[in-house]
């Protein structure tokens, strides 16, 4: 009865709510601009970097060769995780001494990845190419090189060029490979080279096909570390598991133990992003001390308009009061109006924020190296993930409350008697 | 009826197995014929061409004991790098900089100061040790008469997989092609003139072009190319102290 009574009065008075109705929805647009815009960065950065890792959460072997022997068990613990999308399988050469050449230039990769084109292709098509693209699965003599990579070697899609290691048994070793794609990407992740599982394994020395990673790509919004926590559990009942690793030093520590005779370790993407976690944390606590700002602006905002609105009203009130309704049903009242206020103001701002991130889409940020690490194929790709916006949308509406609670008070403290001299005196 | 053809095999076993002894007998030759009983030392002048940059020189004391499988080196000049060295004792090879003062592990396989020498390049012959001939024959490489030998590696210290070789009737060899696992051509490196020292060789000069690292200049290809001169040679004997990281440390100061 009293939200109906609320509404009535919210919807036949909207003029008078008009000025604070719009800066509520400009409020929340803003809102919803910055957590689709940092959280669309994050999630940029993070799908890079699970792509660069080799997957969200990645399973890695203590085997002297670094093969994975019990791949079937891992791919079915994998498989079984929460929020699996995707699975990587990868030969991962981290020697740091290959090197790529092209007419006479050299330049040195980070390191050099043999991926099941069958299995992570789709991945790779969501790179930004510069030229060409992924490849197919089969092409055992493709290259995907870095346009960083490619500058340096003045190489272009089409050109051989010459791959030089060592093999397992540390013996120099070198592939004639050709670019099939040269793609763009920060530094970060940029010096890494990409080619066919099976040639990469041969060429090592491994068996063809063997594999040293296995990963999980997670749906957008999924933990990686919660998913490498069940993961080392579901492990640790078949293979001897190390325990879940937190960080690369921690990767590192576990590699000179030799996993400490555990077969397999497993590394998450949070763990591998630790050493920019800082970047990332900073992003979120301006993003979040914005809102925070732009919240109490909103709130002394809508306490002054509605002292206001409420000044208008007082006739209204007194006559409320006369008619007998009590102080707690008249606050309920004006908090149930100030409360579809502030979803009204949740509503429309969704709609203008989500116009503003659509629009957002389209510019072209390439240009930025420093913007490339958050940028998917040189654009912005705003996501607003639920809780996060769901947490706003109540803030906003408990903002507006709260800003409207003094007025409300001040209001039910008045006599009906003042209240209607009061309003006859307007 | 089996037993007619053990004979046979027998012999014919005993025919390949002395061909491989002979192969390594060679391949011990060739090793000897550069390796001192005594100690050695010399002046090494390592110049490095980049095409398309300024040349750089660097002179290097170096000090072979071939016995105990040591040897030393010390950057004399330029001024910027003196006092850098390297120490092998056995298959431990330390690079010093005085510049963190510190030791920092290498390999015989790594390049020696970014040029296209292998640290390698500096230590005795290894051939006997490190590969084996799959594949003789004769060649004539400019004014000399030579045996080629296709070597493939035997050991993980070879710093190359697969290498071709023309040596010379007096054991010497004056010419390797380097090759990665997969055929692909590494570097050449030519040894046009020896000189003797005792009963021993020493090469004057070598040559070594890198097949793969180079640039484009008027739309040629020029490789880098290092030359290593090697002058004063010596076989007095080198103080122990010499093939200690404690002298590299102290010279360095």
């Amino acid at each position: 009865m009293l939200l109906r009574v609320a509404w009535r009065n919210f919807w036949r008075q909207l003029h008078r709510f008009q000025v604070i109705l719009t800066a509520l929805a400009v409020g929340f647009a803003v809102l919803v601009v910055m957590i689709g815009v940092t959280s669309g960065m994050t999630q940029t950065l993070k799908n890079k970097a699970a792509r660069y890792f080799g997957g969200d959460v990645t399973v890695f072997s203590f085997a002297p060769d670094r093969r994975i022997a019990n791949e079937a068990e891992v791919v079915k613990a994998l498989k079984s995780g929460p929020g699996f999308q995707a699975l990587c399988r990868r030969t991962e050469y981290y020697g740091g001494d290959a090197t790529l050449f092209f007419g006479g230039e050299s330049v040195r990769q980070r390191k050099l990845v043999g991926v099941d084109w069958s299995a992570e292709g789709p991945q790779f098509a969501l790179l930004d190419w510069m030229a060409g693209g992924p490849i197919a699965p089969g092409d055992e003599k493709g290259l995907l090189i870095s346009k960083a990579t490619a500058d340096r070697l003045l190489v272009r899609c089409g050109d051989d060029v010459t791959v030089v290691f060592n093999t397992l048994a540390h013996q120099r070793n070198s592939l004639s490979l050709v670019v099939r794609g040269i793609f763009r990407d920060t530094s970060f992740f940029g010096y890494a080279s990409y080619t066919d599982i099976k040639t990469l394994d041969t060429a090592l020395g491994m068996e063809p096909g063997a594999v040293t990673e296995l990963g999980a790509i997670l749906g957008p919004g999924w933990s990686s570390t919660d998913f490498g926590a069940s993961l080392v559990d579901l492990l640790a009942a078949k293979l001897p598991t190390y325990p879940l690793i937190s960080s690369r030093q921690g990767q590192v520590d576990a590699m000179v133990r030799s996993g400490s005779g555990k077969s397999v370790g497993v590394m998450t993407l949070d763990a591998n992003l630790a050493q920019i976690d800082d970047i990332l944390n900073s992003l979120m606590a301006v993003t979040w001390l914005a809102c925070g700002l732009f919240l109490a602006i909103l709130m002394i905002g809508v306490g002054n308009t509605y002292r206001m609105i409420i000044f208008e009203r007082t006739q209204e009130i007194g006559t409320l009061r006369a008619m007998g309704i009590s102080r707690q049903r008249l606050i309920g009242l004006l908090l149930s109006e100030a409360s579809f206020l502030g979803w009204a103001g949740v509503a429309l701002g969704s709609l203008f924020g989500s116009l503003a991130l659509w629009g957002l889409r389209s510019p072209d940020f390439s240009d930025n190296t420093l913007a490339l690490l958050f940028l998917q194929e040189g654009r912005l790709a705003p996501w607003l993930p639920p809780v996060p916006f769901a947490g706003a949308a109540l803030t906003l509406v408990v903002v507006t409350v709260l800003g409207a609670g003094v007025p409300a008070l001040r209001a039910a403290r008045l006599r009906p008697v003042d209240a209607l001299r009061e309003g006859d005196s307007q | 009826m089996r037993c007619r053809w053990i004979p046979l095999l027998l012999l014919l076993g005993s025919a390949v197995f002395a061909n491989a002894l002979t192969g390594q007998d060679l391949l011990r030759t060739i090793d000897r014929q550069v390796t001192f009983d005594t100690d050695f030392s010399g002046e090494y002048t390592v110049t490095q061409d980049r095409p398309g940059e300024p040349r750089s020189v660097q002179t290097v004391a170096l000090f072979r004991r071939d016995r105990d499988n040591k040897f030393t080196m010390l950057i004399l000049a330029p001024e910027i790098d003196k006092g850098k060295g390297y120490l092998k004792v056995d298959n431990n090879l330390w690079y010093y900089d005085p510049v963190g003062r510190r030791f920092t592990v290498s390999s015989a396989k790594d390049r020696f100061q970014n040029s296209n020498a292998r640290n390698s390049d500096f230590t005795k012959s290894n051939l006997a040790s490190d590969y084996r001939i799959v594949e003789t024959g004769q060649t004539r490489l400019g004014k000399f008469d030579t045996t080629v030998l296709q070597l493939e590696a035997t050991s993980e210290d070879a710093t190359f997989p697969r290498s071709k070789v023309w040596v010379t009737s007096d054991n010497l060899v004056r010419k390797t092609e380097d090759y990665s696992l997969s055929g692909q051509l590494m570097r050449t490196v030519a040894i046009p003139q020896y000189q003797r020292v005792g009963d021993r060789w020493v090469p004057v000069m070598m040559l070594i072009v890198d097949n793969l690292r180079g640039k484009k200049v008027d739309g040629a290809l020029h490789y880098e190319t290092t030359t290593i001169r090697i002058a004063k040679p010596n076989l007095d004997r080198v103080d122990d102290i010499v093939f200690t990281q404690g002298y590299l440390e102290k010279v360095a100061r």
